[in-house]
């Protein structure tokens, strides 16, 4: 039997940061975080996990990348609102406003990513994983990881090229296809 | 600057997002899940294949053909006047399932105390045509009926932020609170309280009710905030309010749903629910609309009322039963029961204060 009190006492942590600094929204972040431990728990069925932190923070990599691809891909059809953008009307000091907006084109510019570079990309990027290690937890060979993120990395800079340099203040921003 | 340094600013950004700790509950939510999902063996017999080799999977396959072979020859050896081109006849036609009021329908009038609330949703049966019995077990004329308490101190009710969408305003009501914890006079509503066979024994299994589970959206909120159905019975989705509404739910084994509703909209048949689980469904645009929906595999459950009371539906054939309460914040309690000549009463719970 998994112990699995042990393992979301330990990892929970970790996968929390993974899906909240990738969804940026706390309810969003909270289904995820759970969908990642239940993910876990048949991949724990099907095949011994040598390093349990890896595999959840890779399960919450893959979950979170879907759950952007699904929120930019659904609210660019319906034009939704991101409330949370809208809920924090106060204005942020320059820089805070600055990154809040890089982060959120950069999660909307992953949106667009095929899958495998988005996962790739937030490893490395984010997580900070050497190429051995996405290997190994990806299965694929390090080329292919170099590769991966190579194309990961060309579309992104293509999709953030529009990003002004300047500090956006005292503003929030609401996403693309926004009422 | 590059646009590989806008980039790298951009990780950078997203990297140092503060994101502080898990929120209190989600880690003992998630819990509760996994032992859920562990006692229903999600990795299942298919999960469980996938490890092996493709020599054990043919192997196990052709074990099972040839045991299906075997039995099919001996059943048929036996009946040497069976005729292959002859409609089957029953042997023993299934009883018919007991008759469950339903929850969702039923709303007791102001000032009437409320009966224990049964939720399932089948249509009256007409009386069984007398046949011939033979000695069977006892079946349980009634229920297990209890009720939910809460002890300790009542925590205030939280109310909701709804400023973000202030064209709620005017359905919500004056001062719209949370709806996680909902405590009158020491009783728990919104509890679901469901019948564990003990290991070994599976409990009898009546046809899942064809009218559907309704959930609505009234007022901004989901109603009812807790809803509990068979898998097999469809769910119908409506809203009474004029404004926008979405729809989705956060599946994991059922088929995801996640839709977008205008205006009223008397009901929309999402189709059968496939699996037991418990899954929430949300409205994007309206961040406090929750709703949690449990789908069983067999009848025997109830949600608490606002008198903290329930009753399982009939049919269970006398012994000793698990019976657990779910509370969305508190998790899960246990108690044992006894049927003895198809009752057992004062299967009651509590729930502390964390």
């Amino acid at each position: 039997m998994t112990d699995w009190e042990g393992i979301v006492a330990r990892d929970g942590p970790a996968v929390w940061r993974t899906v909240y600094r990738l969804l940026g929204r706390r309810a969003d972040a909270e289904d995820c975080f759970q969908e990642t431990f239940l993910a876990a728990l048949r991949l724990w069925a099907r095949q011994p996990v040598q390093h349990p932190r890896a595999a959840l923070q890779r399960l919450a990599t893959a979950r979170a990348v879907d759950r952007l691809r699904r929120r930019y891909r659904e609210s660019a059809h319906a034009g939704t609102v991101t409330w949370d953008a809208l809920s924090h009307p106060a204005p942020s000091p320059p820089d805070r406003a600055a990154a809040a907006e890089l982060s959120q084109r950069l999660r909307e510019a992953l949106a667009l990513l095929p899958a495998k570079q988005a996962d790739v990309f937030c490893l490395y990027s984010l997580e900070g994983w050497a190429y051995a290690e996405i290997a190994k937890e990806l299965k694929v060979s390090v080329d292919a990881v170099g590769v991966l993120l190579h194309r990961a990395r060309a579309k992104l800079r293509a999709e953030l090229a529009d990003v002004r340099e300047e500090p956006v203040a005292h503003s929030t921003r609401v996403v693309k296809g926004s009422l | 600057m590059n646009s590989d340094e806008q980039l790298d600013r951009a990780a950078a950004a997203l990297r140092e997002t503060e994101t502080g700790d898990p929120p209190p509950g989600i880690q003992a939510e998630t819990l509760a899940a996994l032992r859920r999902a562990e006692r229903r063996g999600d990795d299942g017999f298919i999960g469980r294949l996938r490890g092996t080799s493709v020599a054990s999977r043919l192997a196990a396959a052709l074990l099972i053909a040839v045991c299906g072979l075997a039995i099919y020859l001996t059943v048929f050896s036996q009946h040497p006047g069976h005729d292959p081109e002859r409609p089957p006849q029953a042997i023993n036609p299934p009883p018919p399932a007991p008759f469950v009021s339903s929850s969702h329908e039923q709303t007791p009038a102001p000032g009437e105390t409320s009966e224990p609330k049964v939720v399932e949703n089948t249509t009256p049966r007409p009386p069984a045509p007398p046949r011939e019995t033979v000695a069977v077990a006892p079946v349980s004329p009634w229920s297990i009926t209890g009720t939910v308490a809460f002890a300790g101190e009542v925590p205030p009710p939280v109310p909701i932020d709804t400023s973000a969408a202030k064209e709620c305003a005017a359905h919500l009501g004056a001062a719209p609170v949370d709806e996680s914890l909902v405590v009158r006079r020491g009783r728990l509503a919104n509890v679901v309280v469901s019948v564990r066979p003990v290991e070994g024994r599976e409990l009898p299994v009546s046809p899942a009710p064809a009218s559907p589970a309704r959930l609505d959206q009234h007022g901004c909120r989901y109603q009812p905030h807790v809803l509990a159905m068979r898998v097999g019975q469809p769910i119908v989705v409506s809203n009474s309010d004029p404004l926008l509404h979405n729809v989705r739910a956060l599946t994991l084994d059922n088929p995801a749903f996640n839709f977008g509703q205008p205006t009223i909209d008397p009901g929309r048949n999402l189709g059968p629910m496939k699996a037991a689980e418990v899954f929430k469904v949300k409205c994007d645009f309206h961040p406090w609309m929750l709703a949690y929906v449990h789908v069983f595999d067999h009848p025997y459950f109830a949600v608490t009322g606002d008198d903290g009371t329930f009753a399982i539906p009939a049919g269970l054939p006398d012994g000793k039963y698990t019976l657990v309460a779910w509370q969305e914040k508190l998790g899960e309690r246990e108690v044992a029961v006894e049927l003895k000549g198809g009752k057992a009463a004062g299967a009651d719970f509590v729930f502390k204060a964390e």
